[in-house]
This record gives structure tokens, C-alpha cells and sequence, in this order.
């Protein structure tokens, strides 16, 4: 069993705070990613929980218990880095074998295990190899095995596919989930990839200057983005997001987007979402596999638009769009065939457009 | 601006064949990329062009003219590096007017020609600035402004942005290619990034060991890949590949892998390795020939789609669904496979053997 509970964490470099005020409750068996981009607090975070880091306020308990007075090497934590340490000099079965040597496990029972994580990680055909002859890819694994290896409650780690090639990239993604639902640790994962966060974690908290923006499933975080930092971060390509003006009022709206057009409110959705909307400063926000490409003139509502910019990236076709000064994207399928220069309207998908606040940048009228 | 070629051009360095047998035809106006994993020859490539190092054996025509004997500055190439060398001590608009300097153009051609280069590239606000203020976007921007000034007969590009951040070098890449097709310019683009390959280029060449493998449109060299090496390349998620035996009839038998399908026009027999792109292959819907047993082994929601492992006997393929399907761990679906959008490659040099339709 181990839960992690981070209440009021904050750790101050100086004048810099790294991490403020963060509360997350990390379940037992949960994997979870901490993403943001460089200087987010992310790592910060993970070093305070793994102990390497002492927070200047706040506390850590590990199923209720405070780590305070609980220096790292007790903490009963696994680590596993971007830069994979190894010991070069020892081979791979050495390597793997090492943590469990050193906590005097029998003899019988290390080698058991070892071919084991060996099978579970594929390194079976590398086993007697000495480290330095590896690649890339193989240290990471091996890397990755030999700090799983001795079954840590907690399994933490920092970036460690940053390195890899894509294709393998995508290949170990696969690997390290199916390796927590069978070892069933709890895993805090640090990442600046959305993809990484979305494909691996039961739920993702997105961080942005030491403060904690969102925290929720990847879907959630994906669909009910909570302000214009989590809509822009989650998504490649990231959520349209038009900055336009709400007209109208008393439940009969309609968005003002200048050079693109006005778009009468009829979606019930976005109608509740207009509704909270304070004032007529808005950002109007739609992932772009939502949107739709359709000729001008058509009567669904819209953003009228000329096509900018034409990008055929393997199953998606991404289009370009801008409307005076505004931009957007719209992804379509392979061979999607569209001439540049060419009018249309990006028409407005039911029940998937959201609204935030201009000034504040926060969602309105979440569901 | 000029077409660039290469004929039957090879460079070595020592023992180390850098390039071998280059043919190769970038048009006038043409966006072109060379794609590769890294110590494949691209940049080679462009220093041969550019002159800083000769070949070994061929010829290097710039417009109609052998090039040589020519120095780098006669043959008049703009290069843009990664690592963008702006001199820290001047502003960005007199690191603009430094090629111009250096070639004692009068004060007010100089002026003129950097205000334009400025508003081109949506840096006039930055011209003031010294590189330091400067994000690395625009520091970019202010590094390719350098080398457009000069005006010359091409550009040559090493992995431009592959220094900037993901969300940075999407919209720097839309950037390089509205420019290109703004000015008509041929540009030589170097990138180990196939996405970024995909995105910018009119055509691709994709090397291996100093050899092109392929030469194609982004939609060539994605969907008939001309062996395993460029299917293998090309493609995020990547191919998932099957290897196996085609036998009788096109029938093809996975080796260890409870996979067979039969592949209408497949002649040939021996080792193979059936290839098939994630997106092409559906979970739980009918086969249109050749249903393969499998189990849901992870999934990974990526919110557009979703990468569904499934594993088939040993083996895990991966399946891009679109939208955000939901699926139990250990589930029993079937594999829709169409055999028409499977490649085949030989088991053994992987040159294609069947290509999908």
C-alpha cells in the first residue's frame, strides 16, 4: 500500500518559489504524470517527494504517514532518470541484480527474479552483455529494470523516454503501463510531453510556474480543459483558441468573430457556457478534430475563412486557416485535398466548443 | 533562384563513407527535405553543396554551372544552422545587415533591404533589440532574416529549429514554408524529424548510410514506401510489421504470430514482412478478408484518437482508433485487417514486394 498525499507543498529557492501551495492525493496503484513545461515545478515536486528535496512549507505523507523526518534512502522509493544510471563495468544481469544484492536477498531467488525482469523487459538475448556494448534504447531499459526489479511501493520517474528514439519512444510507453498494471506500484511520472502524459497516466496534474492548473483523468483534462494554459498544453495541435466577443444576451447569443463572421449560439452547451460569461471579452475555444471544413454560405454556425497552409502528416491532413488576424487549425483525414487561398467556414461542433474568460483565462460554464 | 544538383557524387573521410552515388535534383522554387537518422549523410550532403568540403568523385551543378572548382562565396548559398550564430554584441537589425556590411553595399541599399527582409519575416518591432532580449523563436527568425538579405541562389537549412520547443517549431515551420512559397526560394532541408518532413516539404529524400533510399512527396514516401527501412522511418505511431512467410496464392502466415491473410497480387514466395500502417487497421469491426484473433493489451487516449496495444499471440500491434473508444484490459477483439492497405517486404533485404493499393 502506498498513497502519496501532498498537503500545502511549497518549496522556495530564494526569491523563486518553485512550487506553491500544491495539494494532490496520489491513490495506491495510481500512475500518475506531473506535466508542464520547463520550469513548471514538476521535478521539483517529484525530488521533494522522493526526498531528495526538502519543501520549505508543507507536508508529504506516505499513506498518511509524514515522510518529514524520513530521509530518502528509507523511503522505500524507486528512481529512474532521464539519464539512465547504470554501472557501466557490470553487465546487464549485474546490473539488474544489484539492488536486490544489496538488500540481501538469497542467491536462488536474485537470479529468479532477474531472468524474470530479463523476459519482462526483453533483454533476455542481452543478459550477459556488458553495458557499455548497449544502446541507447537498451539502457533505458535496463535502467528501468533494474530499479523495478526490487519492487519499490513507490516507483518515480523523471523524463526517462526523453532520450529515445520516436519509434522506440512510442514502443516503451507501451511497455512501462503494462509494467505498472502488473507490478501494480504507485508511479509518479514527470514528463513536458502531452503524449507521454495522456497515453501513460490514470491521471495527469498539469503544472505552469509551481502552480497546479488541472488535475484529472487524460480524457478529462483533454475535454474539460479548466482554463486557456491546460486547452493550449493537452493536444497536438493544440485547441483552436479565437479571442472573440459575445453579443446578445438573456439566452440568445451569438459570437462576434470580425473579419470571420458572427455565429449565432444554438448549441445548449455553449448557450450555459455563455451564460456565465461576465463580461464580452471571450476566448472561444474548439480542438481541431472537432471543427468542420465546409463550403461558405453553409447555415450551421461559423467562422467564415481563407485556407493558409496545407500540412499532410500521415493519417491527418492539418489545415490552416486565418480570418483577418485569427488563426486556426483543423485536422482532417489523409489526403485531405483543399486548394490554399480558398474560402470556407469552420463550422462549430455541438457540444464540443468551450468559452474562457479573456482576462482570467478560466473555462466558463463547465458542465 | 536556381536549381541544385548532384551528380553520382561521393565524399568519404578516411575510411568513413560519408556519401555514395548521389544523383540527386532539387528543382528551382522546390521545398526539398533530406531525411535520415543521424551519421546518415544528410548534412554531407549539404556541405558539398555549399562547398565546404569537395567530393571525392562526381559533379555539383548550381543552376546550369559546375560548381567544383568554386569557393563557397562564388557559388552564393545562404546556410541556416541549428545553433544560430547571432553576434551577442549588435542588434538584431545590425546582425541582418551584416552579410551586406561584409560585402560593402551602399548605407541606404542596406537600410532598404533589411526593412524588407524585416517585414517578411514579422521582425520590424525587433530589429532594436540585442539577442539576449530575444526568445528563441525569434532569434530564429532574426538568424534566417541573415541569411535571406543576401539574396542568394539557395538556401541550405540543418535542422533549423530542432533546438525549439515543440509548440515553437510547429508554427516556425508553417512560417518557413509560407516564406518559401512567398519568394519562390529552393531550399535544401535538412531534419532527423519526419513529421517535420511530412509537413514542409515538396519532396522527401530519405537516406541511409549515405545512400537515398527514396525520393518522393510526403504522401509517396508515407503511403508506397519503397522498403522496410523508409516504412520503418516514416510514421508516428510507427508500422506495426509482422514477419512471416508468403506462400501459395498470396497467403501469407505470420511466424510465431497467429496472423494470416491472403494478399491478392502478392506472386512472389519466401520470407516476408507483412507492414501495415496503425490507423489502417480497425478493432472489433468485420474483416474485409482475414480476421485476426487478439486482446486488448493497453490503450492510450490520446484525445483525437486513441492507440490501442493489442497483443496477437506474442506479438503487440498497435491500432490508432479515431475519437476515444473505451476498452477493457484483456478484452477478446478481432483485428479488421484490409489486405489492400498491408505492403509486403521481402523477409530478408527488406526491399518491397507488394505494396498496398
Amino acid at each position: 500500500m502506498a498513497s502519496i498525499t501532498l498537503a500545502s507543498l511549497t518549496k522556495r529557492f530564494g526569491d523563486l518559489t518553485a512550487v506553491a501551495t500544491l495539494d494532490l492525493e496520489i491513490r495506491d496503484k495510481e500512475f500518475v504524470a506531473l506535466l508542464g513545461p520547463s520550469g513548471c515545478g514538476k521535478t521539483t515536486t517529484m525530488n521533494m517527494i522522493a526526498g531528495i528535496e526538502t519543501p520549505s512549507e508543507g507536508q508529504i505523507l506516505f499513506d498518511g504517514r509524514d515522510m518529514r523526518t524520513v530521509p530518502a534512502n528509507r523511503r522505500k522509493v524507486g528512481f529512474v532518470f532521464q539519464n539512465y544510471a547504470i554501472f557501466t563495468h557490470l553487465s546487464v544481469r549485474e546490473n539488474l541484480a544489484f539492488g536486490l544484492k544489496v538488500r540481501g536477498v538469497p542467491r536462488a531467488e536474485v537470479a529468479q527474479r532477474v531472468a524474470a525482469m530479463a523476459q519482462l523487459m526483453r533483454l533476455e538475448d542481452r543478459i550477459d552483455w556488458p553495458t557499455a556494448k548497449l544502446s541507447v534504447n537498451e539502457l533505458q531499459k535496463v535502467a528501468i529494470g533494474r530499479s523495478a526489479i526490487t519492487e519499490p511501493e513507490i516507483f518515480l520517474l523523471d523524463e526517462p523516454l526523453s532520450n529515445l528514439d520516436a519509434a522506440f519512444r512510442a514502443f516503451m510507453r507501451t511497455e512501462l503501463k503494462h509494467l505498472q498494471h502488473q507490478f501494480q506500484q504507485t508511479m509518479v511520472y514527470v514528463t513536458h510531453d502531452q503524449i507521454e502524459a495522456m497515453s501513460l497516466a490514470d491521471r495527469i496534474a498539469v503544472m505552469d510556474l509551481g502552480v497546479l492548473q488541472q488535475y484529472g483523468s487524460p480524457i478529462e483534462v483533454y475535454n474539460e480543459p479548466r482554463n486557456v494554459f491546460v486547452a493550449n498544453f493537452m493536444g497536438s495541435p493544440s485547441m483552436n483558441l479565437v479571442p472573440c466577443r459575445l453579443t446578445g444576451g438573456d439566452g440568445s447569443y451569438a459570437l462576434d468573430f470580425g473579419e470571420g463572421g458572427s455565429a449565432a449560439v444554438e448549441d445548449g452547451a455553449l448557450k450555459r457556457r455563455c451564460d456565465a460569461a461576465r463580461d464580452a471579452g471571450v476566448i472561444f475555444g474548439a480542438r481541431p478534430e472537432d471543427l468542420e471544413i465546409e463550403p461558405t454560405g453553409h447555415t450551421g454556425p461559423g467562422i467564415e475563412a481563407t485556407v493558409t497552409f496545407v500540412e499532410p502528416i500521415g493519417p491527418r491532413t492539418i489545415v490552416h486557416l486565418a480570418a483577418g488576424e485569427r488563426r486556426m487549425k483543423i485536422a482532417e483525414g489523409k489526403q485531405y485535398g483543399i486548394e490554399l487561398g480558398a474560402r470556407v467556414k469552420a463550422v462549430l461542433p455541438p457540444g464540443k466548443c468551450h468559452l474562457f474568460d479573456a482576462e482570467t483565462g478560466e473555462a466558463l460554464g463547465r458542465a | 533562384m536556381a536549381q541544385l544538383e548532384l551528380r553520382n557524387t561521393s565524399k568519404s573521410y578516411g575510411k568513413t563513407v560519408a556519401v555514395k552515388d548521389i544523383d540527386l535534383v532539387v528543382e528551382d522554387n522546390e521545398f526539398f527535405c533530406i531525411f535520415g537518422p543521424p551519421s546518415s549523410g544528410k548534412t554531407t550532403i549539404l556541405r558539398l553543396l555549399l562547398g565546404l568540403v569537395a567530393p571525392d568523385e562526381g559533379e555539383i551543378i548550381i543552376g546550369d554551372a559546375p560548381v567544383v572548382d568554386q569557393g563557397p562565396k562564388e557559388r552564393n548559398l545562404a546556410m541556416v544552422f541549428q545553433n544560430l550564430a547571432l553576434f551577442p554584441h549588435m542588434t538584431a537589425g545590425q546582425n541582418l545587415a551584416f552579410p551586406l556590411v561584409e560585402r560593402k553595399l551602399e548605407k541606404a541599399a542596406i537600410k532598404a533591404r533589411v526593412v524588407e527582409v524585416a517585414e517578411t519575416l514579422h521582425i520590424t518591432p525587433l530589429l532594436d533589440k540585442m539577442p539576449a532580449h530575444l526568445s528563441g523563436g525569434e532569434r530564429q527568425r532574426v538568424a534566417i532574416g541573415r541569411a535571406l538579405v543576401r539574396d542568394p541562389a539557395a538556401f541550405l537549412m540543418d535542422e533549423p529549429i530542432a533546438a525549439l520547443d515543440a509548440r515553437l517549431r510547429e508554427e516556425m515551420r508553417v512560417e518557413l514554408k509560407r516564406l518559401q512559397r512567398e519568394l519562390h526560394h529552393t531550399i535544401v532541408y535538412v531534419t532527423h524529424d519526419q513529421e517535420e518532413a511530412m509537413s514542409i516539404a515538396d519532396r522527401i529524400a530519405v537516406m541511409e548510410e549515405g545512400e537515398i533510399r527514396q525520393v518522393g512527396t510526403p504522401a509517396e514516401i508515407y503511403n508506397l514506401p519503397n522498403s522496410r527501412y523508409v516504412a520503418e522511418l516514416i510514421g508516428a505511431p510507427p508500422m506495426n510489421f509482422v514477419d512471416g512467410t508468403l506462400g501459395n496464392g498470396g497467403r501469407f502466415e505470420g511466424r510465431n504470430v497467429p496472423f494470416s491473410i491472403t494478399l491478392e497480387g502478392a506472386e512472389w514466395e519466401g520470407p516476408a514482412a507483412l507492414a501495415v500502417r496503425p490507423e489502417d487497421l480497425g478493432i472489433g469491426a468485420a474483416g474485409v478478408n482475414g480476421e485476426v484473433e487478439a486482446a486488448i493489451y493497453e490503450v492510450e487516449p490520446l484525445g483525437a484518437f486513441t492507440i490501442v496495444d493489442v497483443s496477437v499471440g506474442e506479438q503487440i500491434l498497435k491500432v490508432q482508433a479515431p475519437g476515444q473508444p473505451q476498452f477493457t484490459l484483456g478484452e477478446r477483439v478481432s483485428l479488421a485487417v484490409d489486405p489492400d492497405r498491408c505492403h509486403l517486404f521481402h523477409g530478408e533485404t527488406g526491399e518491397l514486394v507488394r505494396s498496398a493499393r
